[in-house]
């Protein structure tokens, strides 16, 4: 007798008919979800380039900006002669007797990205003008910055005068082409953007400070080692010539009166002249009383 | 004559009424379903349609960015033109802060340590050296004038300690020693101070 099959029900097919929509479901959703995500994802990025480049652009020009004075431009000359007249200039506007100054290249540092100067300058003055001649360096357009100084004083009367001996130095960046090949993320784009602003607003605040010159009227009148009746009056009553000019030549400073040209060690009228500084001479008369004899300037008086 | 009829398949199957129930609540399952899958179709096809029209936009917005750059072929280029820039720029910027980090500014110091100093003194020598900032002022007075070491080598640092332009600048602030000393003619006293200057300032 044949065996009969086992009869179908259906079971299988229900369970297909029933799970198969569930499923297409989920398949849908899912592959929907994630493509829809990644798409979303990459026009986020995309948008998100399209912003981020050129506002880096923006911060680059404006880094660039900033520290234009610290650039050399492709092909230029070096900066040495410039900087010497920098020198030239703050030494005279400060009045500072400079007997020497030299400017060296540094060798360059990092892959030629940047190249100091090394400004040596040896000379005498007072205090005053040694502040002068740096603080008009450290503020003039190319940042002088002080590596080493000596000053020491050598001569008391009529003015605090010493020995100078300052390095200072300008450091100089030069333009390099972006090198190439990297491929970067837009995360690590931002993250070095963020990098970048930190360090511009470190280095802005040194670069951009607006400071004035410094006020250097304490300094006037603190000599205390002058005697207070050589300091009195333009003109003693017993000076009989008028200090009309001083030349300041390095070796051998002049004085130019109304009674000639004399030099220090030389007499006029009975005194000596004992130093020479900018706008004023220290004479001795034959009492041995010292007088200083500004430079004169018009009005009564001998 | 009577029939007969036999159901072989009775106790074995669902009932017609229990059937039609079943394909009842099927049928309106699978309506349900396709209705749900329509509409995420219809949903996710809408956003993908948004996507891909905001693409498009962007395809466009980047063509235009690359032509405005010379020398890039494509937004990936820009980028990493950009982050190249970047990198450039970073280091010559560590490399003036470095620069900065390594120098002083003299003349304010120099004011700080000259004008503020007490009457009857004055800056002798003054001198900055090597890497770390060191500092040696030596201060001179008329030995006639002279004031009891004791008030004078305190008023001396706290005047200095109390100048704007030397806050926070020197540290380490000593003194190393006093001598007497004839300079010009002169008779004077001699002090020597030392200390170290903070790196930037």
């Amino acid at each position: 007798m044949a065996r009969l099959d086992k009869p179908k029900t259906g079971q299988w097919e229900l369970v297909i008919c029933l799970a198969a929509p569930l499923l297409l479901i989920l398949v849908i959703s899912l592959s929907g979800w994630y493509f829809s995500r990644r798409m979303q994802r990459d026009v986020r990025d995309r948008t998100e380039v399209l912003k981020q480049i050129p506002a880096m652009e923006q911060q680059v020009r404006e880094i660039r900006r900033m520290i234009a004075t610290f650039v050399v431009a492709d092909g230029a000359t070096d900066k040495a002669a410039e900087l010497a007249l920098t020198v030239g200039r703050a030494t005279k506007k400060s009045g500072f007797v400079i007997q020497s100054s030299t400017v060296d290249k540094q060798p360059g540092g990092e892959a030629d990205l940047w190249m100091d100067y090394r400004v040596a300058i040896r000379g005498e003055g007072t205090l005053k003008t040694v502040i002068g001649v740096t603080d008009s360096l450290e503020l003039s357009e190319h940042r002088f910055r002080t590596i080493q100084l000596n000053w020491k004083l050598k001569q008391l009367a009529p003015e605090l005068i010493g020995d100078v001996d300052c390095t200072l130095m300008v450091r100089t960046l030069r333009n390099k082409p972006a090198p190439g090949g990297n491929v970067v993320t837009p995360a690590q784009l931002a993250e070095r953007a963020a990098t970048l602003t930190v360090l511009s607003q470190s280095v802005s605040a040194w670069i951009d400070a607006k400071q004035a010159p410094l006020d250097l009227k304490s300094f006037d009148d603190r000599n205390p080692f002058v005697e207070a009746e050589a300091s009195k009056g333009e003109v003693d009553q017993s000076l009989s010539f008028r200090l009309t000019g001083i030349v300041h030549e390095i070796n051998r400073p002049m004085i130019m009166t109304d009674k000639g040209v004399y030099g220090v060690g030389d007499e006029v009228d009975g005194f000596t002249v004992e130093a020479i500084s900018n706008d004023a001479v220290t004479v001795i008369g034959r009492s041995g009383i010292r007088q200083i004899v500004n430079l004169y300037r018009g009005g009564g008086g001998p | 004559m009577a029939l007969y009829q036999l159901n072989l398949a009775a106790g074995q199957v669902i009932t017609v009424d229990r059937r039609k129930l079943w394909l009842r609540y099927l049928g309106i399952y699978l309506a349900i379903a396709i209705l749900v899958m329509g509409v995420m179709v219809y949903w996710f096809t809408g956003a993908m349609v948004s996507l891909s029209e905001q693409k498009k936009t962007l395809d466009w917005d980047e063509a235009l960015f690359v032509k405005a750059h010379p020398g890039t072929a494509s937004m990936k280029d820009c980028l990493n033109q950009s982050a190249n820039e970047v990198a450039n720029l970073t280091a010559m910027l560590e490399s003036i802060q470095t620069f900065q980090n390594n120098g002083q500014r003299s003349a304010s110091l120099l004011l700080g340590l000259g004008g503020s100093l007490p009457p009857g003194m004055e800056v002798g020598d003054v001198s900055v050296s090597g890497p770390e900032g060191r500092l040696s002022v030596v201060v001179y007075m008329a030995a006639s004038q002279r004031l009891d070491d004791g008030k004078a080598l305190p008023s001396v640092i706290s005047q200095w300690e109390k100048n704007p332009l030397l806050a926070g600048r020197v540290t380490h602030l000593t003194s190393e020693n006093s001598e007497h000393r004839a300079f010009g003619g002169r008779d004077l006293l001699s002090w020597r101070f030392s200390g170290i200057l903070e790196k930037g300032k």
